[in-house]
């Protein structure tokens, strides 16, 4: 039994290695299966940064053309998948910026130093990630994603996000009280 | 919270429209175009290296053509002078004649003869 997943997963590798491969040649037949494959995934993660499907699907299309315009960059050390991920959050991060966006006016004075501990369950659903981050200001929503999903570090958001690490970690406060207190609204509203 | 939200999100799928795979296929078309229209540097480089010494040697050539061509210009005016001192050879032999009648004294028979 082991063996035979262990057979799988080394053909599924291949395969991709081989999907690489093509597609590094140009051939498109081999892009489009490479993006069938991944474009639902992508357009969720731009999504999640996105408040409209369209322009996050603007974002998603630019990233895929990044990935296939650099794809002799990837150097096969972590997986592709990953890769392909930061490549969407970069377009994604870029597009808020442009539109100036991810504009963060912060009076560190009022902010609150330490999170209080929460361990009660939501019970959340897949389809209600979304409808919740679009409740979030845009700053909030950006360092919750890149803290919270994409597991990144705070002095890692503060260089992305071009803003101080404190400002990064009172985001993510002000963010999650947020969140609580809308996921509290809708157990409320059920 | 953080766990629940980071197990869900990962499931997220959203399906793109079905036209977003043909405007990225039309992009990396005309990517491709541009690439193919841009010259390697090198060989740009020997293109214009060829296209200067192309100019200099037409240059060369039309200067040399230039050159023949006022020499040549030259040695008519040389006969044209030439001419002239003929006239003038004329003229002095036609007063010397005058000065030997003057004198009744004949031009000597080589003279004569020009």
């Amino acid at each position: 039994m082991h063996l035979k997943y262990k057979s799988i997963i080394g053909s599924l590798v291949l395969n991709t290695e081989q999907l690489l491969e093509n597609c590094l040649a140009g051939d498109r037949k081999a892009q489009q299966t490479l993006y069938e494959q991944y474009a639902p995934v992508m357009l969720g993660i731009c999504r999640r940064y996105i408040s409209q499907l369209q322009d996050a699907e603007d974002v998603m299309m630019e990233g895929f053309l990044k990935i296939f315009l650099n794809l002799n960059q990837f150097d096969h050390r972590g997986s592709f998948e990953g890769w392909m991920k930061r490549i969407m959050i970069n377009e994604a991060l870029m597009w808020l910026r442009k539109r100036k966006l991810l504009l963060i006016e912060l009076d560190e004075k009022i902010l609150p130093l330490e999170e209080t501990q929460d361990n009660r369950h939501w019970e959340l659903t897949e389809s209600d990630i979304i409808p919740i981050l679009d409740q979030l200001p845009e700053g909030y929503r950006t360092v919750f994603n890149l803290y919270v999903i994409e597991e990144y570090k705070h002095r890692e958001i503060a260089e992305l996000m071009g803003i101080s690490i404190n400002t990064s970690k009172s985001q993510l406060i002000l963010a999650k009280k947020r969140m609580k207190h809308l996921l509290e609204q809708k157990k409320q509203s059920h | 919270m953080e766990q629940e939200f980071r197990d869900q999100s990962k499931s997220i799928r959203l399906t793109p429209s079905p036209s977003s795979w043909e405007t990225i296929r039309r992009r990396l078309d005309e990517k491709n175009q541009i690439k193919k229209i841009k010259l390697n540097p090198i060989l740009a480089i020997a293109a214009s290296l060829t296209g200067i010494l192309l100019l200099a040697s037409l240059l060369f050539m039309n200067n040399n053509r230039e050159a023949t061509w006022s020499n040549t210009s030259m040695t008519n005016t040389t006969e044209f002078e030439d001419h002239t001192d003929h006239t003038d050879i004329y003229w002095q032999i036609s007063q010397l004649n005058q000065a030997y009648t003057r004198l009744d004294m004949n031009l000597p028979s080589n003279m004569k003869n020009l």
